[in-house]
């Protein structure tokens, strides 16, 4: 009981959707349109789920003052003073919003150049010919770097020629390729877990 | 340079030097960052959907299955409760067979129109390698035809693999761009708006 | 007429709304054919093997790694919902990670960053110690939701990877931006790396930086290759019908295409 009804739970839900996104009168029940407002709704009910966890590991870091409990503190504070902050103010808050531009999007925009280093570094290991598939991911990456900028096409007038063939036709052929395989397997996966075949999500064990 | 502005550049700095190691700096702006973060994504979902829906759909309307669907997303938090933890089961199913039914709904229209555009006359050179590649890459991803172990099969694998390293580099240098450009608009952060050396 | 309500679209065989049915059919049809050919294995009937894929093959010698050296596993799920296909796929893998990983008294550190997941994967791990015979070892302060966003989640995994170091670092499931932060922190710090994503424009970047990666659909073979349960594989038969009769249907479109003669085809696959 344990496992069976939230096995059929997913297979029933999976079933409506399906059908009732396919059919002529599902469409004009709008069940689509109703179950995608009820699914944000009730994934806004579990809002906490993830914090509450993070609250415990830290709490527990700073009681048994385990190493680096002060980052915990830090953490803490943060999160929860920045949460009773917006439950007061709302996300539109003037303190909320200086808060908000001060920190959040500085700290997400430089993690995402810190990429920038990390290319250099990835390319510098992975770019080394060591087999014939290696050397041809090299090569035509360097062709397709050459081509975009104008450097490459002072070096070789043909560079941006040879780099637009080779983004429109093996490339664009391989990714076409790719994703219908893609396309096929994820509806494999889908209706292996509405058939009940596969069982991860609930694991394996006796109700 | 004004005080939010040093306080993004110092956070900007703090992240930055995780190039380096890791060090306090980096540890302090980590957790400053999963602890806004996580507290920014609480309020929206207070803001975006639990506000809303409990001042006018509840109180006004009396959609009180919009109530009663919030309040079994909320039986996830029996996941914390050791003894209790498999009560959460119910809505994690629900949520995964919408997960699931979406997929199957919303997946196969787009999926179509992609083999529908497969439909490419072979009346060229590169239309005709454009099919070429894509059945040799579709041909790689069968796993269970027997002739996959004879010296056919290893052929195809092996000029499979070719064409899709050939992909990968394309993708990979296309992306390089874009990361650097991103680097570049954190410098001109620091430089221009912080520390007004740049114009 | 500038007033007029929108007309009600013509339905397709009476019941389908038009544009669906072919996607509906196609559904269907795969469906059956996975329905028969795992009914074929379950009752006995010989089932073709899945072709070697080597990331998979070496998860246990990874796992074997991390238990020689006593370090940590890391586990990443990726930023996808339960709404992704690459997450539904990466749970059968975590599933038997943390089998493993309970059998040998290995540390698994599994991170998330859609707190959903989170909720699911707390359930499969616990429930793979209780399997295994030791629910005293799984720990929930283990798994673990790093925040909502992208970017504090990958900079919350770098900054644990950085500071505990594990020897062993999986990435299956969805992935985005933030691969190469993942995985190339990962090739720093020596770890033996195994990637899967279905996203194309990351898969370089595992194959640049790890050991091994799954490439595309073998990430959605995965739970059939490593449980090897005939039921399963029977399924991923019947996905390779699938893929044949798609490529059977583009080379006929293609033919038809270059006579100019294939709008009824794609009129056929618009309904």
């Amino acid at each position: 009981m344990k496992r069976t009804i939230p096995l059929i739970i997913t297979s029933v839900t999976a079933l409506v959707l399906i059908l009732s996104q396919a059919t002529m009168l599902g469409r004009k029940l709008e069940i689509p349109k109703i179950l995608d407002r009820y699914y944000l709704l009730a994934q806004a009910g579990a809002f906490m789920l993830g914090s509450i966890g993070r609250t415990r590991l830290h709490l527990q870091n700073i009681i048994r003052r385990r190493e680096g409990y002060a980052y915990s503190i830090v953490l803490l504070v943060a999160l929860w003073g920045f949460f009773i902050l917006g439950l007061f103010q709302t996300s539109n808050g003037r303190v909320y919003q200086w808060v908000f531009n001060a920190t959040l999007p500085h700290l997400e925009s430089t993690t995402f150049a810190v990429i920038a280093f990390y290319i250099a570094s990835a390319a510098y290991r992975a770019f080394r010919m060591r087999n014939i598939d290696s050397s041809i991911l090299l090569i035509t990456g360097a062709l397709v770097i050459l081509g975009s900028v104008p450097i490459g096409e002072a070096m070789w007038k043909a560079l941006p020629s040879i780099k637009t063939w080779i983004m429109n036709v093996p490339n664009s052929a391989v990714q076409r390729g790719l994703q219908i395989c893609i396309r096929v397997g994820s509806f494999a996966v889908a209706l292996r877990v509405l058939l009940a075949l596969e069982r991860a999500h609930v694991g394996r064990g006796s109700d | 340079m004004n005080a939010q502005n040093t306080i993004a550049a110092v956070l900007t700095l703090c992240i930055l030097t995780i190039i380096w190691k890791e060090n306090p700096a980096f540890r302090i702006a980590e957790h400053l960052m999963v602890g806004f973060a996580a507290a920014h994504s609480m309020v929206r979902a207070i803001d975006n959907y639990i506000r809303p829906t409990l001042k006018t759909d509840v109180a006004h309307e009396g959609d009180y299955i919009a109530l009663a669907f919030m309040l079994f997303g909320a039986v996830m938090y029996f996941r914390h409760m050791p003894r209790l933890s498999w009560i959460a089961r119910y809505p994690m199913c629900w949520f995964v067979g919408y997960g699931v039914g979406y997929t199957l709904a919303y997946g196969p229209r787009p999926f179509i129109k992609q083999i529908t555009d497969t439909f490419i006359p072979f009346n060229s050179v590169n239309n005709v390698i454009y099919f070429t590649v894509t059945l040799i890459t579709i041909v790689y991803f069968f796993f269970t035809p027997r002739w996959r172990d004879s010296s056919l099969g290893k052929q195809i694998d092996r000029w499979a693999r070719r064409v899709m390293m050939m992909g990968f580099g394309a993708t990979f240098g296309n992306v390089v761009q874009g990361r650097i450009s991103l680097l570049l608009g954190r410098l001109q952060f620091l430089f221009r708006d912080w520390l007004g050396v740049m114009k | 007429m500038l007033f007029a309500a929108p007309a009600t679209p013509m339905p397709v065989l009476g019941i389908f709304y038009p544009g669906e049915t072919a996607g509906f059919f196609l559904i269907f049809m795969l469906g059956l054919l996975i329905y028969v050919f795992s009914r074929r294995a379950g009752t006995g009937k010989r089932v073709p093997s899945i072709r070697k894929i080597p990331g998979l093959e070496s998860i246990d010698e990874a796992i074997g790694r991390a238990t020689e050296m006593g370090k940590a596993v890391h586990y990443s799920i990726g930023i996808g919902g339960v709404t992704h296909a690459d997450t539904i796929a990466s749970w059968p893998i975590l599933e038997y990670v943390a089998r493993t990983c309970a059998k040998y008294d290995t540390k698994l550190v599994q991170t998330n960053r859609n707190y959903l997941v989170y909720g699911v994967c707390d359930e499969i791990i616990k429930q793979a110690y209780v399997a295994v015979g030791k629910p005293e070892s799984y720990n929930p302060n283990d798994v673990r939701w790093y925040s909502d966003s992208q970017w504090g989640y990958s900079t919350a995994v770098l900054g644990y990877m950085n500071r505990d170091k594990p020897s062993t670092n999986f990435m299956f499931g969805s992935f985005a931006a933030e691969t190469l932060l993942l995985a190339e922190a990962g090739a720093v710090l020596g770890c033996m790396q195994i990637a899967g994503t279905t996203n194309i424009l990351q898969i370089p970047f595992f194959v640049a930086t790890c050991d091994y990666t799954l490439l595309g659909e073998e990430l959605y073979a995965a739970s059939a290759y490593i449980s090897k349960d005939p039921v399963l594989v029977g399924t991923v038969v019947a996905q390779d019908i699938m893929k044949m009769l798609i490529a059977a249907v583009t080379l006929v479109g293609g033919i038809f295409a270059t006579f100019k003669a294939d709008k009824w085809l794609k009129n056929l696959f618009a309904k």
